[in-house]
């Protein structure tokens, strides 16, 4: 049977759609069943114009005083552990399997780490270390109003060292990180599709 | 005045003289397509329809952020199967240069709808797979419309992807490429079809597969020169084609040309034994070769070949000339040697076609 070309068209199109479609719905149903853990996060805004308003997240953390880096990562896994209100990276590895026997919570990742520099005649008062996440979340798209908020609690984060924005993240079966929203100030801005 | 008025004037002319009877003249011009004529009405609907888009978009621009995410996403995939179902409708009326455009727009129109998909919903971002899923949509849908500009869209997007997050160029990335099966069928569908675009940029991206095989090896003259090789059989089947009334391998015959001189000219440079690069052995066969060359394409009546033949033979003159350390009196005149024997052999080769 020979399928005229309209009729082919209809039926890629509508295939293609489908895709689509189902690709939305199984990320909405994976966020919305992932663990959710809050990670400290810091912000730029480099704003473009056919992007719309969006923030720029790095998944940034000082070190606390004290605290090393973790063990130099050999892989796309990292683990994650609670710390308080927070969850920080704990060590890595080549799967799952490996990363579970350092934490308990598996997130496919990877990290760098700059110890830190403790004060001398050389180094002054030192600097301290700080260990960038990169969990292929990049943007936050958010209109210009909420954008500005975001940023100025970004900008007082950067200034005195608090941590007043982080981010609400949803960890999956399949150790993909899907970003929920931000938490600002402890009050919470999630995203909302409907 | 068009080309078919343009006839009717010569056949007049020939009426006149007595070389063609008059009662030709109608059959004769009959044989002639029409050019089609844009009248008011539908150059008015042309201008109204962009119009009326411009205004679309620049609504859903100014309302953007107020809409919720589901309504944006709505209003894109729905802009998407608008354009699919355009395509089909006038693919149903036979119109298919309307429906060659219109799936195009389908095809970019899914790209932007995949792209800002993971921004409406903050979903992880990987640019690669999306390039790579938008590409393969859009050879789909122009497999479905018989669409040589989706077919070019595909072709783009498939390179986007292969370039984004990679580095073919620095021997570290083991990935294949896309390219390696989205440029051959590319290739077959140009030829199938007899689209020039589609065979431009097939073409293209059959030499960077090239590139990319080269790059993922040692930089040796051994391999750039069996490359070289393999390219010039390839332009060498392209013009096979072309003399077999494959119009459209015209196109492949002067990219593989292309690639298959600079494939050659660089396994010059490269080491071949030890340190030492080709040497003034290359550079003579690089000589010939452009001469070769310069010779088919003007055989052929190959713009492309001809063209690649003068530039790789003036490239070649100066890079004899860097390897010579010649100064500039005795460089002038092995350049006036050069023309002196290109005059001489044009005069005799005149004089040759004149008395035969």
């Amino acid at each position: 049977m020979k399928v005229n070309a309209p009729h082919r068209i209809l039926a890629v199109a509508a295939a293609c759609a489908a895709i689509l479609v189902g690709f939305v719905i199984n990320e909405g149903s994976a966020r919305a069943n992932g663990q959710e853990v809050l990670l400290p996060v810091e912000g730029a805004d480099p704003r473009d114009l056919l992007s719309g308003h969006y923030v720029q997240l790095a998944f940034d953390r000082r070190l606390e005083p004290g605290e090393v880096c973790p063990a130099t990562q050999n892989g796309d896994w990292a683990a994650l552990r609670g710390r308080g209100d927070i969850y920080v990276v704990v060590g890595g590895g080549g799967s799952r399997a490996e990363v579970e026997q350092v934490g308990p919570l598996p997130v496919k990742a990877r990290y760098t780490c700059a110890p830190s520099v403790l004060p001398s005649a050389e180094n002054g008062s030192g600097t301290p270390g700080r260990i960038h996440l990169n969990l292929n979340i990049e943007r936050f798209y958010v209109s210009q109003a909420e954008e500005e908020r975001i940023e100025a609690a970004l900008a007082a984060q950067r200034n005195d060292a608090s941590r007043r924005v982080l981010a609400i993240v949803s960890v999956g079966r399949d150790g993909i990180a899907r970003l929920k929203g931000l938490m600002i100030d402890n009050e919470r801005l999630e995203l909302n599709w409907l | 005045m068009n080309y078919k008025d343009r006839i009717g004037r010569d056949i007049d002319r020939w009426i006149e003289a007595g070389l063609v009877q008059q009662e030709r003249r109608a059959p004769m011009l009959d044989m002639i397509p029409d050019t089609r004529r844009l009248d008011a009405a539908t150059a008015l609907a042309w201008v109204g329809s962009a119009l009326l888009g411009i205004a679309l978009v620049s609504f859903v621009a100014a309302n953007w952020d107020a809409m919720t995410p589901m309504v944006r996403f709505t209003i894109i995939v729905g802009t998407f199967l608008a354009l699919a179902g355009a395509g089909a409708w006038t693919a149903h009326r036979e119109r298919p240069l309307a429906s060659n455009i219109l799936v195009m727009l389908a095809a970019i129109a899914y790209a932007a709808a995949v792209g800002l998909t993971a921004q409406i919903f903050d979903l992880p971002s990987d640019t690669r797979a999306a390039c790579y899923g938008a590409g393969l949509a859009a050879y789909g849908l122009a497999l479905a419309g018989r669409s040589t500009g989706a077919a070019v869209v595909a072709l783009i997007l498939i390179a986007f992807g292969d370039f984004t997050e990679h580095g073919w160029f620095t021997g570290q990335d083991h990935d294949l490429p896309w390219m390696l099966f989205a440029a051959p069928l590319g290739a077959y569908l140009a030829l199938r079809w007899g689209s020039a675009p589609l065979a431009h940029i097939s073409a293209l991206a059959i030499v960077y597969c090239f590139m990319w095989f080269a790059a993922r090896t040692q930089a040796h003259a051994s391999t750039f020169i069996v490359l070289a090789l393999v390219m010039g059989a390839m332009a060498a089947g392209a013009r096979w084609l072309r003399a077999h009334d494959r119009q459209f391998a015209s196109v492949f015959y002067g990219w593989f040309t292309c690639g298959a001189v600079a494939f050659f000219v660089i396994g010059g440079y490269l080491p071949w034994f030890g340190d030492a690069n080709g040497g003034i052995t290359h550079r003579l066969i690089w000589l010939a070769a452009s001469g070769a060359l310069i010779a088919f394409g003007r055989h052929d009546r190959h713009g492309m070949v001809t063209a690649a033949g003068v530039l790789s033979l003036t490239i070649a003159i100066i890079a004899m000339l860097g390897d010579l350390g010649l100064n500039l009196m005795a460089s002038a005149g092995i350049f006036l040697v050069c023309a002196l024997a290109a005059l001489i052999g044009g005069l005799a080769l005149r004089a040759r076609s004149k008395a035969s």
